[in-house]
């Protein structure tokens, strides 16, 4: 009350065209009014702010609880539910929201949203509850991302730079010293494998021409003797 | 490795065994050998021979030159495997199969033991390479170019101290 007062005696300041700060250029019927009007308006904004003081405040103090215990009773009555299921079901909420996001509300958001890192917290919270890696398979595993990855490596095929890609690649000391790397150890494995097979034959061979040579050099038996 | 507490500490270390390499070793070595040496004589042969095509009058020196590529082929085999034995004891072949030839204390073969271990080569292959037969029966596989140059042909690479099976694996030196 008292600043609606307040706002009155401004209103009437103005239509009688005093500005702050500025000399009056105010007729004289306006200087009769806003003399007149002027004491009436601040007793009545002081009598605004003593109603306010002992009477208002007082009352809204008392009421305060029953209004809230009101308030409780209200939001767990089942009407209040169906209520709301009726209003979430209705266009008119997706219409709201539409506009509220699509005005600075949505600005609004979006910086709160980001100010207080919630898509972090969203995002750990997923992590460690295992559904991120269940999103993430499902999607993966979604016949949407085969498509999309089967015609992004066709894209991929098709283009000349991809090639040319290929070719620096391949051209490159690191690649070219691998390669060459692995043929020498392909290379060492085959002579290591030649190498131990021969070792292997060098036995073989020796012990066969060792039997050989002794058997050559046992003594003859002296044969028998024919009886007449 | 022995130490013993006297007022002079002595330690001796026993020498690293010795495996000696067989004959099927050493051929396989030679084979690469060859292959290496062929090559490189049927390549400079192809160059010299187009070298000389275009010259005026070569087809008269035919029987010169055949003579002459024939005792540049020996001497390139002579400087082959004497160059080797007698710097690193391994030619590419002998690298290969992991083979060096040392004199039989151990020692590096000089220039002139290299050559005449070439001739002694030679020599052991002439009778139907019964000059090789040695390697089969002796101890220290020694063939009769060895013995002639007094030479033996060792493992390169360390021996594994895990005994190979009997009868399969090469021999080792007997203990000095």
């Amino acid at each position: 009350l008292s600043s609606a007062c307040t706002l009155d005696t401004a209103a009437l300041t103005k239509d009688a065209g005093i500005v702050a700060g500025q000399p009056s250029r105010s007729t004289g019927f306006s200087r009769i009014v806003l003399r007149t009007l002027t004491p009436g308006a601040r007793v009545a904004s002081a009598a605004a702010s003593a109603i306010e003081r002992n009477a208002v405040a007082p009352v809204a103090r008392a009421t305060a609880p029953r209004a809230l215990a009101l308030l409780d009773r209200l939001l767990d009555a089942p009407i209040t539910t169906e209520a709301a299921d009726h209003i979430a079901s209705s266009a008119v909420l997706q219409v709201a929201v539409e506009r509220a996001l699509a005005g600075p509300v949505g600005d609004a958001v979006a910086e709160s949203i980001a100010e207080h890192e919630v898509i972090e917290r969203i995002a750990k919270r997923l992590a460690e509850s295992g559904e991120l890696d269940r999103l993430v398979r499902g999607a993966l595993t979604s016949d949407a991302t085969d498509a999309i990855a089967d015609e992004a490596v066709a894209r991929l095929l098709e283009s000349e730079q991809l090639w040319v890609l290929v070719d620096e690649i391949a051209r490159s000391p690191s690649v070219t010293a691998a390669i060459s790397r692995q043929g020498l150890g392909l290379a060492d494995q085959f002579a290591a494998i030649i190498r131990e097979r021969s070792s292997r034959a060098d036995s073989r061979v020796e012990h066969a021409a060792k039997r050989l040579a002794r058997r050559d050099r046992s003594p003859q038996e002296p044969e028998p003797r024919l009886s007449t | 490795v022995t130490v013993t507490a006297s007022p002079t500490l002595t330690v001796t270390e026993e020498p690293a065994p010795v495996e000696y390499s067989g004959i099927v070793t050493r051929g396989l070595a030679f084979v690469i050998d060859a292959a290496i040496v062929d090559a490189i004589a049927i390549v400079t042969a192809a160059a010299v021979a187009l070298m000389f095509s275009v010259l005026p009058g070569s087809q008269r020196l035919h029987g010169v030159a055949v003579v002459l590529a024939g005792a540049a082929f020996v001497l390139w085999c002579v400087a082959y495997w004497a160059t080797f034995w007698a710097t690193t004891g391994q030619t590419p072949g002998n690298r290969v199969m992991r083979i060096r030839v040392t004199r039989a204390d151990g020692s590096h073969l000089h220039a002139w033991r290299a050559v005449l271990r070439v001739g002694t080569t030679v020599l052991a292959a002439l009778p139907l390479l019964l000059g090789f037969v040695p390697i089969m029966l002796t101890d220290r596989r020694r063939g009769l170019n060895d013995w002639l140059a007094d030479t033996v042909v060792t493992r390169a690479d360390p021996v594994t101290t895990q005994p190979p099976p009997a009868g399969r694996a090469g021999r080792r030196a007997p203990a000095a």
